[in-house]
């Protein structure tokens, strides 16, 4: 029931975020389900961080009352916004957005129904994998639900975990979202449940191929969006795959994928943004953004991504919209959890820290392993199936507007952070250098690449999957169309 | 070929290579990871059909990606780390030996809100590390087989929970001061008196 209970609270609080903040024309139930998850983990989770941020335990009363106060407060832009819908300027919007989904054959109906089916049947694996499955990735057990566990019993994050050196395996100073998440049910239910806490991690999948799916369905047509939500369904670092060690999929409790949900949903409102489509898709991006670096600590190379292709990307107001989206970001990560994690013991993957220009150059030798090693990466039908290649050679046929470079430079960003973050590094560890000695690896950078490589591209691939769509020549003709 | 012909093969292969997956799965190192999907549906599977109270589907899991990884050292780590749940609390200390690192780590998150202190393999320490005089209990790896012993640790037990066992009854035979001399775990025998407790596998 803490599951059942968790979700509900999630999709109610988002749908009311969704409804008050954000208008969406043409949106259909999938992208709304996708969009409440979306806000609801979002929210929900950040709101948990500013209560323990600002002193307040994190219990469900308080939880609930802080979540109530909101809101109380957004039922009235929420009614305001359900009204409007109705509105004859709203419905014209709907008509232009629904103007990019032409009706559909019968035999195109039938591919997008066998789509779609794939895709739910894809997920379903994922989310039943996540229940039924013990906690086993040491990743997902030392680091997000040690620290959900902890806030089970003790309702706050600020204390000898995050400050006893004892503890410095749980990594103190990584953001928290997820483990707010997943402690939801223990508040709920009363009492704490791994299977629980964990089981709620695979509906981040959900969300992220609802999301994109709604997306890409207004932008480029059902077919390509139900092409969309099987693509990244069906990756078997999603699906099915419990490695690289230490793992990523959807039901491992691992943070990559409510990372990859967030880097998506922020790159999509981007480009709405960009491409002036909608109200608000700023302010929207920004809290993606936000949601996306109080994730993982590889969310914030994004605020400097979303910055810059804001600023190649837009057509006015460069300035001011880079700084609009970039700041809501920063000061949410900033209230939720930058600073009062300052005051947290460092690690030596504390990567900030090591950003000097002589490491940079230092790691300069490393380039050709890292290029070899992220060459192999992608063209591993193990792991990728053919995404990546088929990224590419969708890119190489498609045509890319300006909006949508401006997701190539946010994506390249991120990419080069990884890179350089491989370049800098310190990390080594007992396993690293026992592989190295017995010849397992190059050196501990080899060895930290073939654990981490894959999960860091899967923070990109939905995105870069929907991007690939979005720019790919129409592959459904318009009924009625002739030549 | 035209663009939009280009655009529709390549959403083909896409699909072909996510369906491809489901083959029947091919030989070991089979490149193109045919049967993955099954192999996770047949763990779910085994998960499911497991009687309650088993811990062999977890240790299977666990011990998947360890390069030190046994089933049975995990079954018989996971099966006293239930016993301890049981049985501790906030503040209770409990001294673990004779393990990794990540195995120390993760038997650190198992058994919170109690504490876990001791000396990891990659620290120099070893299941006939001396017993930490703050340790309620000593959870030690132990033997060829490396078996997971229980003792009782010579700090005094926290009088909520003093006296009872995951079965309710009063433990007998063992008292902190014994436990305690015993110093580097014998293995032999587990802690909470041998009428009370299962012998590790």
């Amino acid at each position: 029931m803490g599951l059942v209970a968790a979700l509900l609270l999630c999709l109610c609080f988002g749908a009311l975020v969704d409804r008050a903040l954000f208008s969406v024309p043409g949106a259909g139930w999938i992208e709304r389900l996708g969009r409440a998850l979306l806000f609801g983990f979002g929210g929900c989770g950040s709101v948990a961080l500013l209560l323990d941020a600002a002193g307040v335990p994190v219990r469900s009363a308080s939880l609930l009352a802080a979540l109530g106060l909101l809101a109380a407060l957004l039922a009235r832009p929420a009614l305001a916004a359900w009204r409007a819908e109705r509105g004859a300027s709203v419905r014209r919007m709907a008509t232009a957005a629904s103007a990019a989904c032409p009706a559909l054959t019968r035999t195109q109906a039938a591919a997008h129904a066998g789509l779609l089916l794939f895709a739910a049947l894809s997920l379903a694996q994922a989310v039943v994998s996540g229940f039924v499955r013990p906690a086993f990735q040491v990743d997902a057990l030392t680091r997000w639900l040690f620290k959900a566990k902890v806030l089970a019993f003790d309702g706050t994050l600020t204390g000898a975990l995050s400050r006893s050196p004892g503890f410095a395996f749980t990594h103190q100073r990584y953001p928290p979202l997820l483990p707010q998440v997943c402690n939801l049910p223990a508040l709920l239910s009363g009492h704490w449940d791994e299977r629980l806490a964990e089981g709620l991690c695979a509906w981040f999948a959900v969300a992220l191929v609802a999301v994109t799916y709604g997306a890409l369905r207004r932008r480029a047509g059902p077919l390509p969006a139900a092409l969309g939500a099987a693509w990244i369904a069906s990756l078997p670092l999603i699906q099915y795959l419990p490695f690289p060690p230490p793992g990523s999929g959807a039901f491992s409790a691992m943070a990559d994928i409510p990372l990859a949900l967030f880097v998506t949903a922020a790159g999509l409102a981007l480009v709405d943004a960009l491409e002036g489509v909608r109200d608000r898709a700023h302010l929207e991006a920004g809290l993606c953004l936000g949601f996306a670096a109080l994730t993982k600590n590889e969310g914030l190379p994004l605020l400097a991504g979303a910055g810059l292709a804001l600023l190649l990307g837009a057509t006015r107001g460069r300035v001011r919209r880079a700084v609009g989206v970039v700041g809501v970001a920063a000061l949410l990560y900033l209230l939720a959890w930058g600073l009062i994690s300052q005051s947290f013991p460092a690690l030596d993957e504390h990567y900030p820290g090591q950003l000097k220009p002589a490491n940079v150059a230092a790691g300069l030798s490393r380039l050709p392993t890292i290029a070899l090693t992220l060459g192999a990466e992608l063209v591993s039908f193990q792991r990728w199936n053919l995404t990546w290649l088929a990224v590419v050679a969708l890119l190489c046929i498609g045509r890319i507007g300006r909006a949508r470079r401006a997701l190539l430079v946010l994506l390249g960003v991120q990419l080069a952070s990884y890179v350089l973050a491989f370049m800098i590094t310190a990390w080594t560890s007992p396993a690293a250098e026992a592989a190295v000695a017995g010849g397992l690896a190059d050196d501990t950078v080899s060895y930290l690449m073939s654990l981490t490589m894959g999960r860091l591209l899967l923070h990109m691939a939905p995105l870069a999957i929907a991007l690939a769509l979005l720019c790919a020549p129409r592959m459904v003709r318009p009924v009625g169309a002739t030549g | 070929m035209d663009r939009e012909t280009a655009a529709q093969a390549i959403a083909m292969l896409v699909m072909l290579a996510a369906l491809a997956r489901w083959l029947p799965r091919g030989e070991e190192g089979d490149s193109f990871g045919r049967g993955d999907p099954w192999r996770a549906l047949a763990i779910d599977q085994s998960l499911l059909d497991e009687p309650p109270g088993s811990h062999d589907g977890a240790a299977a899991l666990r011990a998947m990606f360890r390069r030190d990884g046994s089933i049975a050292r995990w079954t018989g780590l996971l099966e006293q780390v239930a016993r301890l749940q049981a049985r501790t609390g906030d503040g209770d200390v409990i001294q673990i030996r004779g393990v990794s690192r990540n195995e120390f780590w993760t038997l650190a998150y198992d058994l919170y809100p109690a504490h876990v202190v001791g000396r990891t393999v990659e620290e120099g320490g070893s299941s006939r590390d001396a017993v930490l005089p703050e340790a309620h209990w000593v959870l030690t790896l132990v033997g060829p087989k490396a078996t997971a012993a229980l003792e009782r640790g010579p700090a005094p037990e926290n009088s909520a929970r003093a006296g009872t066992t995951p079965d309710g009854t009063t433990p007998a035979g063992t008292t902190p001061e014994e436990t305690g001399r015993s110093g580097g775990a014998s293995g032999e025998s587990d802690s909470v008196g041998s009428k009370h407790a299962e012998p590790p596998r």
